[in-house]
């Protein structure tokens, strides 16, 4: 059985053997790795050039999975994600043989997602929901575990199809990747101007392992009281009216409680604590916030409207 | 499972418990001061202060049972720190991590001390608060402290009306029929007693017969007609009223 409280060494070793290639990106790390024990999805928002590619091909890797990266584009086709039937021809026979698209990966980088069109953002969009795609009339189920990174740019934002709020409130995170501190940069710049060798990474988790993992995070339990505060906290960003517009969804709720779960359990914790709502409201509800004119006015990004509900409703 | 329910069932008897004692502690400190102020007014001291005793006894120990979190034990043991409550919430749910969390909540508990179930400065305070409120009480009553008399106050208040002052003693019939005292004192019956009627408690104990004192409302009532019952009665009314001012 699962020592939960030797989870922690484990996940330690995956930031271990992540930092050989990474540098830094801790937190970001650490969300990703919440959103795949929640069997749920993460939408990253970040500048390029911060290694988002370079970070879950290597987690792919510590975590012997499959990865495949799509790069959205406004000719992406819903076909050239999900597969399509070819046809094949063997033994002078000819037959439809269902070619499988980048979708079929444990785990899946679509980049700059807002590129491609609603509609292949919409195929997108229910293979991450329903874990399976149809394509003709065959369905065909999803490697498990499925884990789709979709990454938004948050600048030029011309000639794109920004996600609409009902389709970003699929993602469980809205993980948010800075540019590194200064060490971090000189880190990376005498680690990528040399000639060096590959690193050597090592595999920490297989996917049966990982499978248990995420069963096993749906059993961490929560208190009551702490239960009671996420709710109040999910339901103050629709009553907090002075720098929201739309608040979130009870999916907001699940989303949080569920992530706390993870983040406890790869804490090697085997109840959830505040520090756990603390440290995943940020990344839950960012993207299911939209504030209003006022907030605009002062400056105030979602981030800070999160702090404040906390320190209201968090005790 | 069963180990651990045994363990949280215990717990929270020891809460129950301790809450008890508390309430008990506190309805004493609030018998002892509504005792020092309603005697500083003469005010039915016993009477209202075991009243209010027993009114904050219930609601108080009502209010803190059903209130009791485990948070107080936590807050004395970090280690606990929203284990238990958390283990406590989940104490019929039987999974993997729950089952490891209830071992290890156990574990833990075997080391906590039953002083973390008491608030031992909140007893403190409320023990020496009960000693000074005590010391003001015998002080009070040994030295007969009175601010004033509110008994008296209302008495001498109430007797402003002849009829509250008879209500209860005579029946309220008689007290409702209209007579004037003229019609009393022209009345040869009781003219016959030749009897002085005088503000002065000497004198009238003089002239009234002692056989009078002794009857009680009862034998007039069977010896007299009922409009010489109503005669006597508001005679002797109004005689206690002029005795007793």
């Amino acid at each position: 059985m699962i020592d939960i409280e030797k989870l922690k060494g484990t996940f330690d070793a995956i930031f271990k053997q992540m930092n050989k290639v990474v540098v830094g990106q801790r937190d970001v790390i650490e969300q990703i790795l919440v959103a795949m024990l929640c069997d749920n999805n993460a939408l990253l928002e970040s500048y390029p050039g911060l290694g988002k590619t370079l970070t879950i091909n290597t987690l792919s890797q510590v975590m012997d999975m499959n990865f495949s990266r799509i790069q959205s584009t406004p000719d992406l086709m819903p076909s050239d994600i999900t597969g399509t039937e070819i046809i094949q021809e063997v033994g002078g026979k000819r037959f439809f043989k269902f070619q499988e698209g980048p979708i079929f990966s444990n785990i899946v980088l679509a980049d700059e997602i807002n590129r491609a069109t609603p509609k292949t953002q919409s195929a997108l969009l229910e293979a991450m929901q329903e874990k399976q795609v149809t394509v003709g009339s065959k369905t065909h189920q999803l490697d498990r575990p499925f884990f789709v990174l979709a990454t938004q740019n948050p600048i030029e934002q011309e000639g794109t199809y920004p996600l609409p709020e009902a389709q970003t409130d699929r993602f469980l995170l809205k993980i948010r990747v800075d540019y590194p501190p200064y060490e971090d940069e000189l880190e990376i710049v005498k680690r990528y101007t040399k000639s060096r060798k590959e690193e050597n990474i090592k595999k920490i988790l297989g996917k049966t392992s990982f499978l248990a993992l995420q069963k096993l995070t749906k059993q961490v339990p929560i208190a009551d009281d702490l239960a009671s505060s996420v709710v109040k906290i999910v339901a103050a960003t629709r009553t907090e009216k002075k720098h929201i517009e739309y608040g979130a969804s009870p999916r907001a709720s699940i989303g949080l409680i569920l992530a706390a779960k993870a983040y406890a359990i790869m804490n090697g914790r085997s109840h959830v604590s505040v520090k756990d709502i603390e440290k995943m409201a940020y990344p839950i509800l960012r993207h299911r916030i939209i504030l209003n004119f006022e907030a605009e006015r002062q400056g105030m990004s979602t981030d800070d409207v999160i702090k404040d509900i906390l320190k209201a409703h968090l005790k | 499972m069963h180990e651990f329910k045994s363990a949280i069932k215990e717990i929270r008897e020891t809460q129950n418990k301790v809450i008890l004692l508390m309430t008990i502690l506190k309805s004493f400190l609030i018998f002892l001061v509504s005792f020092f102020v309603l005697g500083l007014f003469n005010f039915y001291t016993w009477g209202l202060s075991i009243t209010i005793f027993m009114i904050f006894f219930a609601v108080t120990l009502h209010k803190d049972v059903n209130s009791k979190t485990l948070l107080e034990i936590e807050r004395k043991n970090p280690f606990l720190m929203e284990k238990l409550r958390t283990a406590a919430d989940y104490e019929n749910v039987v999974n993997y991590v729950v089952s490891r969390l209830h071992s290890s909540v156990l574990n833990a508990l075997k080391v906590v001390p039953i002083s973390s179930f008491i608030n031992l400065k909140k007893m403190t305070y409320l023990l020496l608060a009960i000693v000074m409120a005590s010391g003001l009480v015998l002080f009070a009553t040994s030295n007969d402290l009175l601010v004033y008399d509110l008994e008296a106050g209302l008495s001498s208040l109430s007797f402003s009306t002849d009829k509250n002052v008879l209500e209860g003693l005579i029946p309220n019939s008689l007290l409702e029929a209209d007579v004037d005292i003229e019609e009393i004192n022209e009345d040869a019956l009781i003219n016959e007693m030749v009897l002085t009627v005088n503000n002065n408690n000497e004198e009238r104990d003089l002239y009234l017969p002692d056989d009078i004192f002794d009857q009680s409302d009862k034998s007039f009532e069977e010896l007299l007609p009922k409009k010489k019952r109503i005669y006597i009665r508001k005679y002797f009314g109004e005689i206690r009223k002029y005795g007793l001012e």
